[in-house]
């Protein structure tokens, strides 16, 4: 019997009906096995967050540093746009790291320092944007105290708990939506970006986004094998107050410094050489998925790091320049205008997460402290922010007092609590903060108003 | 052995060391300020090192002058600690601008009984062989004793602990104690 079937008003029969449905079957399933082509450009557009960890901004070659390569992280930045004025709201990793996720300050998500543990209740990027329907991923570092959080809205969440959640570059054992794993690879930057390899290739019909956090570039800088004479006859250009004791005195002990200090200082350097390798392999697997032009990727770390500036060494905490500076490019096609240029507007990495919101099509929460930075990415001319609040609240054993700050684009104020007192420094005319003006009658003069300023941030 | 003075036997051994380590200091911080480059990584690096030496190496000169010169033992004990006493107090001292009083003394404690521990262990092997030296000579003195061997085996305890995971057992120890004393 040959039954006949009505599809939009035209009458087939079985034969035409079975070649109809076997069609769009078809479409259905060449469409999840090329998410390049499924993504319909109306929907909303992936996005990828890269996290390293203590990277200072001028370390890459598109900032200027002398020798380290660092050919995919600039590939990203003349695609995108490279911001020369990024910064953390507290330089440490924890507090840093939750800000980045939550779009809060410290004193409002509650992260405080490296020991206070993550607060379930907060409210993560990654969660606003499954709920949208994102297929979200968390790869990598988590690196907040206590147990490993659910993460709700993560569908993917791979890290690691050992060593404090600090992890290790070698052998890494893993923890896969919360089943201990080994590492498939040796080196963990290979091993986690493998993970996100794996992520951004799953058949999918929706948007994703992954967030991709790197133990590199944290101590012990132990970079892969093959690179591990890479920048060997390199000179490692530290600053005038920098002498070969410097990174075993004042309490710079603690950050691990131990060795001869060229040859630490080149490891760091090899280690982002990897990390950028990795990331080229990721950019790479996106230009063959397809997707490169429908992604938005964000690169930037989670805090500074001295080598020899004003006698330290080590992860930022100080609210100095090479401490609270990170490095941060924005790719993120069809949004950015005039790529390839740098942005001098003063962004937070607190930033990030009303951001993407905002690129996702998706309201921003009132309780997030950070503004979006999507103004500055459709132009050039758009105003950036005029001041902005700096808190550290100390860690134990780091001898860095409690701080507050305010930081304008001409001038950072600092308030230590204790006998530190205040300082003041014009980072136009110097830039490496040498000069405190707090007691000068310029200093006097400006302070002032400066003060105001913090305590308004501060409310 | 013939007792000297106090101040011979003691004070001046023990203060020598002191004003080599401060002054060493002294120079270390404020070399920053030489103009010259060359100059000033070569004086950095000599009063650092001297400094250093000066904290961890004291007991290596200190303890057997007081020791040929009659000193007793609680006076042997306190002259070749005194040094790394006072560096434990001045780190201290930095560490309270952001802790309070008894967090401070959480850290002291800690980064000075393990410098305590080698310089009681390097104390312990100084008493041996100052021994063996005045024994070579006749003088009726005790050899071997089980007593400078106990410094010698808590230090190397010491230097399991800390070496253990490449320092992070040590750290996280640290850390685990502060929580546990301030946090909770």
């Amino acid at each position: 019997m040959n039954r006949r079937f009505r599809f939009a008003g035209i009458k087939l029969d079985r034969r035409h009906a079975v070649r109809m449905v076997g069609g769009i079957l078809a479409i259905a399933l060449y469409a999840c096995a090329s998410p390049g082509e499924a993504h319909g450009r109306n929907q909303p557009p992936n996005i990828v967050f890269i996290l390293s960890d203590n990277q200072r901004w001028d370390f890459m070659g598109c900032a200027g540093h002398p020798f380290v390569v660092t050919p995919h992280l600039d590939r990203l930045a003349r695609e995108g746009i490279l911001f020369s004025n990024a910064f953390v709201t507290t330089s440490l990793c924890s507090p840093s790291r939750a800000s980045f996720l939550t779009g809060q300050y410290a004193h409002t998500h509650g992260v405080r320092d490296n020991l206070t543990p993550w607060n379930e209740e907060k409210v993560t990027f990654l969660e606003l944007l499954g709920e949208a329907g994102y297929d979200t991923a968390f790869i990598g570092k988590w690196h907040m105290p206590g147990p490993l959080p659910t993460l709700r809205g993560v569908d993917l969440f791979v890290t690691f708990t050992i060593q404090k959640g600090q992890g290790r570059y070698f052998d890494c054992p893993l923890v896969v939506n919360g089943a201990e794993r080994t590492s498939r690879k040796p080196y963990i930057t290979e091993e986690l970006t493998d993970h996100a390899l794996a992520f951004v290739s799953r058949k999918r019909k929706g948007p994703f986004c992954l967030v991709l956090s790197h133990k590199a570039v944290h101590h012990r800088w132990l970079p892969p094998r093959d690179l591990a004479n890479l920048y060997a006859n390199r000179k490692p250009p530290f600053p005038p107050e920098y002498n070969p004791l410097v990174f075993m005195t004042g309490g710079n002990m603690f950050e691990g410094l131990i060795g001869l200090p060229d040859e630490l200082y080149r490891d760091y350097a090899r280690v982002v050489t990897s990390l950028d390798r990795e990331t080229g392999r990721l950019l790479e697997r996106m230009d063959h998925l397809g997707i490169a032009d429908h992604t938005i990727v964000i690169f930037a770390s989670d805090n500074g790091f001295f080598w020899g500036e004003h006698q330290r060494g080590g992860t930022g905490r100080w609210p100095y320049e090479e401490s609270i500076r990170i490095p941060f490019i924005v790719r993120a096609p069809g949004i950015v205008e005039n790529p390839d240029r740098r942005a001098d507007q003063m962004i937070l990495n607190i930033d990030l997460a009303p951001s993407l919101l905002e690129m996702a099509g998706l309201p921003i929460p009132d309780n997030m402290d950070g503004q979006s930075f999507v103004p500055t990415l459709k132009s050039e001319s758009s105003p950036g922010r005029e001041a902005w609040l700096y808190e550290y609240f100390g860690d134990f054993p780091f001898r860095i007092p409690v701080t507050h700050g305010v930081r304008t684009e001409r001038y950072v104020y600092i308030e230590f609590e204790g006998r530190r007192g205040r300082e003041l420094y014009d980072i136009q005319n110097d830039p490496r903060q040498l000069h405190n003006m707090i007691h000068a009658e310029e200093g006097k003069r400006i302070a002032g108003g400066l003060k105001g300023m913090l305590e308004n941030l501060k409310e | 052995m013939q007792k000297s003075s106090l101040a011979n036997r003691l004070l001046i051994p023990l203060f020598l060391a002191l004003i080599v380590m401060l002054s060493s200091r002294v120079v270390y911080v404020y070399s920053v300020r030489i103009g010259d480059q060359a100059l000033y990584h070569a004086v950095a690096l000599i009063a650092g090192s001297i400094q250093f030496a000066s904290i961890v190496l004291a007991a290596l000169f200190v303890y057997p002058i007081t020791y040929f010169r009659g000193a007793t033992a609680a006076e042997r004990v306190v002259a070749g600690s005194t040094n790394l006493a006072v560096w434990v107090g001045i780190d201290s001292y930095h560490v309270s601008e952001a802790f309070n009083c008894l967090q401070t003394l959480y850290y002291g404690m800690n980064i000075g009984s393990i410098l305590l521990a080698w310089d009681f262990a390097l104390m312990g092997i100084l008493e041996l062989a100052c021994r063996y030296v005045r024994k070579k000579k006749g003088d009726p003195v005790r050899g071997l004793t089980p007593l400078p061997f106990l410094p010698i085996l808590i230090f190397l305890f010491v230097v399991f602990v800390l070496s253990k995971e490449g320092g992070a057992y040590y750290w996280n120890m640290l850390l685990d104690g502060y929580l546990a004393l301030f946090r909770n």
